[in-house]
């Protein structure tokens, strides 16, 4: 099984780079030979090998190791470009030990051992956030990130488990469905800070590092947030009720945390805050796929968290060179930036580019979709228009960026490279203050290549858009709803409806299930759902 | 109801109980560890001896994780624990298992597991709320361990690899709780979060690692 290499190389480099950490230079040594071996055993991953531990089946999908490769490039980045500007000091070995829970997550065909190790990778954050320098304020912060892991996974594990209880009624329990649909959603939006349950990562953003803001908000996020589409996809999308109530509030808490966390980021002026903010706001297109509960979102929705994840990280891996490189965080202390530093001018435009696209990219038309998907027609255009907001804080960056010259601005080196040493020889003494005087420029040109990939990402680059068509592995049979309780079940006729549609692999024409379609564990549940759902033309 | 799970059962609350309910810092430890190492008990049929033999393992690494961050903490770890007493907290766990027995039906595994996992929820939240690092932990701990508990009265049993993915979680739960109890200590010198303490100031930036510029600005004055 190709998978178990990743699993052990990211697994035991995290824990032993955690066992040493007071050694701080041994610690980054072990975590960046991890990150390198971790890729390299990514890259060797072959899609469709199985293995069954107990009775459960772990499947690598396409999208999964796509997930993994994206997590490792950024986590790679992320820790070079701290190593250059400064970082807590457990953010690699919790990259390390991320990426483990996330090949699990990613892989197990069973529901709720995903669940439980994307919790796993959330709660190993929680080191990021106590690393020194250890305040008053970071372990307020810290106490608060804990309760939210700890309720967001309480929530998701109870609605996965009442949907897989193998009596199959599920489908005929629209209330039940229902309950179960919010919990998730409820799950969800606490762990990604979804207003209203942003208090904590506003708080958060104040006293972290802009670099751990994605390990801390984004990444556990975004695994939970794949494994709760992969549940919904599954299990509840063949409801027979519409569940509009329950559809209805999650669709509200979406749009208002869309349209809301993209003022919230338009109005802050520290950069910290205004990454912690876009991600908020990028946790109502999730709870819109959620909440659409169409097979019209799924796919563009798992596309989509892939290209928001590394976009972000780019983002706060973009804001701390630039703080590394001014000392400064805040705009009104940035004036003249852009101009002193062209290529992290340039880095920026990639991720904003990244970030908010054009028709016919890939994440653009991913997100258009997604929106459709959940809302009707007055209301995708408002929504729409309102992530295009994104611009708005991206443009006040840059304006701060083409303004005039700051103090801190003025007396900040160019981040070009230098060579301090003279003579053809090279100590290690030499060596050091070879990497000190270049401490910017490396930092840049990673910034440089995270911006490009997330621009690589956007366009649907990497096989993006085939990988999240495939999705997670399909639950085991015994989580499936049974066809035998139901035999009349029909699929929740889709908002989008297309006529020449053809029949998923699971669902008949009329509308019943073919109980010979949930055996096959090897196969991904995106995979027999990517044709929206038979339905009736009007 | 099987007596044997009945008194597994009881076990589990009784340590969640004191976990909750104690004063000082190795009482509610000991009283945590007790309820952590029994959950998995809670279900028929018994797990496999390896799977359960990592549960017992993990659980006492996140107690012995917990035990050496407080054993630094000044008052012999003094900690928030319930105002209200051990005996009205067993009452409420007590209530709550009644109502979960009753609810056993509503799932596939045994109404035992459901009647534990809704009592130990019950007792789990209010420490979950209290400005206070270890008992922030110990909620945490039963809260995740009283999901597993009625997702196994929900479900049935749980499969081997989940007992695995299990432990992993209450490793990581217990490195980070322990790492919590100590930041706690170090910044306000007892288990209360810091920022709870009355006047406890909450300044923006403040635990932002200094920047290691590449150069020393030179501010115009």
């Amino acid at each position: 099984m190709s998978l178990l290499p990743v699993l052990a190389v990211a697994v035991g480099g995290g824990a032993i780079a955690l066992l040493v950490r007071r050694d701080e230079r041994a610690a980054m040594a072990i975590s960046l030979v991890a990150l390198g071996a971790t890729l390299a055993a990514v890259v060797a991953v072959r899609v469709g090998d199985t293995a069954t531990i107990g009775d459960v089946t772990i499947v690598a999908t396409d999208y999964g190791r796509l997930f993994l490769l994206l997590g490792t490039l950024v986590g790679l980045g992320v820790t070079i470009v701290g190593l250059a500007t400064g970082m807590p000091r457990d953010l690699p070995a919790a990259i390390l030990l991320g990426l483990g829970a996330a090949a699990v997550a990613l892989a197990s065909a069973d529901p709720i051992v995903a669940l439980l190790a994307a919790a796993a990778g959330s709660f190993v954050v929680v080191l990021v956030t106590v690393a020194p320098p250890r305040t008053a304020a970071t372990t307020g912060a810290a106490a608060r990130q804990l309760r939210a892991v700890a309720i967001a996974t309480g929530l998701s594990v109870l609605g996965a488990a009442w949907l897989a209880r193998p009596t199959g009624v599920v489908v005929a329990e629209p209330a039940a469905a229902g309950l179960a649909l919010l919990a998730l959603a409820a799950a969800v939006a606490i762990r990604w800070a979804a207003i209203p349950f942003h208090r904590w990562a506003a708080r958060l953003a104040g006293v972290i590092p802009e670099l751990a803001v994605p390990a801390a908000l984004l990444w556990g996020a975004g695994v939970l947030a794949v494994v709760a589409l992969s549940v919904a996809e599954s299990s509840l999308a063949i409801v027979v009720a519409p569940l509009a109530v329950e559809r209805g509030v999650i669709v509200t808490v979406g749009v208002a945390t869309a349209l809301l966390g993209v003022a919230a980021a338009y109005l802050h002026d520290d950069l910290g805050h205004i990454i912690t903010y876009s991600i908020v706001a990028d946790a109502g297109i999730v709870l819109l796929a959620l909440g659409a509960l169409d097979s019209e979102a799924w796919a563009p929705a798992r596309l989509w968290l892939l290209g928001i994840i590394v976009a972000r990280t780019a983002f706060a891996a973009w804001a701390a060179a630039v703080r590394a490189a001014f000392g400064a965080r805040r705009l009104r202390d940035l004036g003249g930036w852009a101009r002193r530093a062209p290529l992290l001018a340039a880095a920026l435009v990639a991720i904003a580019v990244a970030t908010i696209g054009w028709p016919g990219l890939a994440l653009f038309d991913a997100r258009g979709q997604v929106v459709a998907a959940a809302t009707a027609t007055p209301l995708t255009a408002i929504v729409l228009i309102g992530t295009l907001g994104h611009i708005g804080y991206f443009a006040r960056i840059a304006g701060a960026g083409l303004g005039r010259r700051s103090a801190s601005v003025a007396g900040g080196l160019d981040a070009w490279p230098r060579w301090p040493v003279r003579g053809a020889s090279l100590t290690a003494a030499d060596a050091s203050r070879v990497w000190r005087a270049n401490r910017g420029p490396v930092a840049t040109v990673l910034v440089l290549l995270l911006a490009g990939l997330a621009l690589l990402v956007a366009a649907g680059g990497l096989g993006g858009p085939p990988a999240s068509s495939g999705g997670l592995p399909r639950p085991t049979p015994s989580a499936a709803p049974s066809p035998s309780v139901v035999p009349s079940a029909s699929p929740r006729p889709s908002p989008t409806r297309t006529p020449g549609a053809t029949p998923t692999a699971s669902q008949t024409p009329s509308g019943s299930i073919d109980p010979s379609a949930s055996v096959d564990p090897s196969a991904s549940v995106g995979a027999s759902a990517s044709p929206s759902p038979v339905s009736p033309a009007p | 109801m099987s007596p044997a799970l009945a008194v597994i059962g009881i076990a589990v609350l009784a340590g969640a109980v004191v976990a909750v309910a104690a004063h000082e810092g190795r009482p509610a430890i000991l009283g945590l560890v007790l309820a952590l190492i029994a959950a998995p008990l809670v279900a028929a049929p018994l797990p496999a001896a390896l799977p359960l033999t990592a549960r017992l393992v993990a659980a006492i690494l996140a107690g012995y994780l917990l035990w050496i961050a407080v054993r630094a903490a000044p008052a012999h770890g003094r900690t928030r624990g319930s105002r209200l007493g051990w005996p009205v907290e067993a009452l409420v766990a007590a209530a709550a298992a009644v109502v979960g027995f009753g609810l056993g039906g509503a799932g596939a595994g045994n109404p035992e597991a459901m009647s534990v996992g809704l009592a130990l929820t019950a007792l789990a939240l209010p420490p979950l709320v209290r400005g206070d690092a270890l008992q922030v932990g110990v909620g945490t701990a039963l809260l995740i361990t009283a999901v597993e508990v009625l997702r196994v009265g929900l479900a049935g049993p749980a499969s081997a690899l989940e007992h695995l993915v299990s432990s992993a979680l209450l490793a990581a739960i217990g490195a980070a709780v322990a790492l919590l109890v100590d930041a706690s200590i170090a910044t306000g010198g007892s288990l209360e979060v810091a920022d709870r303490r009355p006047g406890g100031a909450r300044p923006v930036d403040e635990g932002i690692e200094p920047t290691r510029p590449w150069y020393r600005p030179r501010l115009r004055r």
